[in-house]
């Protein structure tokens, strides 16, 4: 297994560091890969902001229960009381 | 009122917007809160008044959405398999380089930004196929070990890293049209 990785290659290596912890070699071919190619660097800060952004807890915006929801759910807690 | 039906009334938004994020149907996240109360009321005991009652409620809540998922694996995963798994290979040309050219997204500092960013990965996350959205959400909103998932869903660890690659690609290409 060569260390010259194509850009195919190096995204399943980029999304996979992010799983698990790469052996050295395919870390060191991932990141000979990175230095050179700035398309696949630049995936690689783009899945790094994703885990990122996801990490934020905030729920100002979202909405919450339906009336319908709340109230089936209230239906269904008296029954089971 | 009620210990279950106070609670509804006090954390019951809070809590379906925790399990809504995480699961891919408004219905699916109505359950996880019912099935939470439920416990909630069997476990009483178990509440020792250290945390407050949203972290207890919370902590049993995301047992609640892992126990969903798996309850919803199966169908799903059988889905999964074959047809599109080559999809995310088009993005490629022949000799394995990218068909297209990545913007910087740069790194947005505005909280009404950061706000608004992950409003967009909200939405995207629940335009993924149901198969990819909850091995996503079990590793990433659930934060579980490939080891992990893979026994939750009964998937090879080769599996659970291409389906993972997949959804990151989907949300990557959904949110890029968004920021």
């Amino acid at each position: 297994m060569g260390l010259m990785k194509t850009c195919k290659e190096t995204s399943l290596l980029v999304t996979q560091s992010l799983d698990r912890k790469l052996n050295w070699h395919e870390n060191l071919a991932m990141r000979l890969h990175l230095a050179i190619c700035e398309n696949c660097y630049r995936f690689m800060k783009q899945m790094h902001l994703i885990r990122e952004w996801l990490s934020r807890e905030d729920e100002a915006v979202q909405p919450g229960l339906s009336e319908e929801g709340r109230e089936r759910i209230a239906r269904n807690l008296r029954e089971k009381e | 009122m009620s210990d279950p039906e106070r609670w509804l009334c006090e954390h019951g938004d809070y809590l379906f917007r925790y399990a809504r994020r995480r699961l891919y149907t408004d219905e699916l996240a109505e359950d996880a809160v019912q099935e939470t109360l439920l416990a909630a009321l069997k476990a009483h005991a178990g509440f020792d008044g250290d945390s407050s009652e949203r972290t207890w409620l919370t902590g049993i809540l995301k047992h609640k959405i892992v126990d969903l998922i798996r309850l919803h694996a199966r169908e799903m995963t059988a889905s999964a398999h074959g047809s599109e798994a080559g999809d995310w290979e088009a993005l490629f040309d022949q000799s394995g380089h990218w068909m297209e050219t990545f913007r910087d997204w740069g790194n947005p500092e505005s909280e009404l930004e950061k706000s608004r960013i992950r409003q967009a990965l909200d939405e995207c996350f629940r335009r993924l196929k149901p198969s990819l959205a909850q091995i996503f959400s079990l590793r990433e909103l659930s934060g579980l070990s490939n080891d992990e998932i893979c026994k939750e869903l009964g998937i090879s660890a080769t599996n659970a890293w291409v389906m993972l690659h997949r959804a990151r690609l989907f949300l990557r290409e959904c949110l890029d049209t968004r920021i």
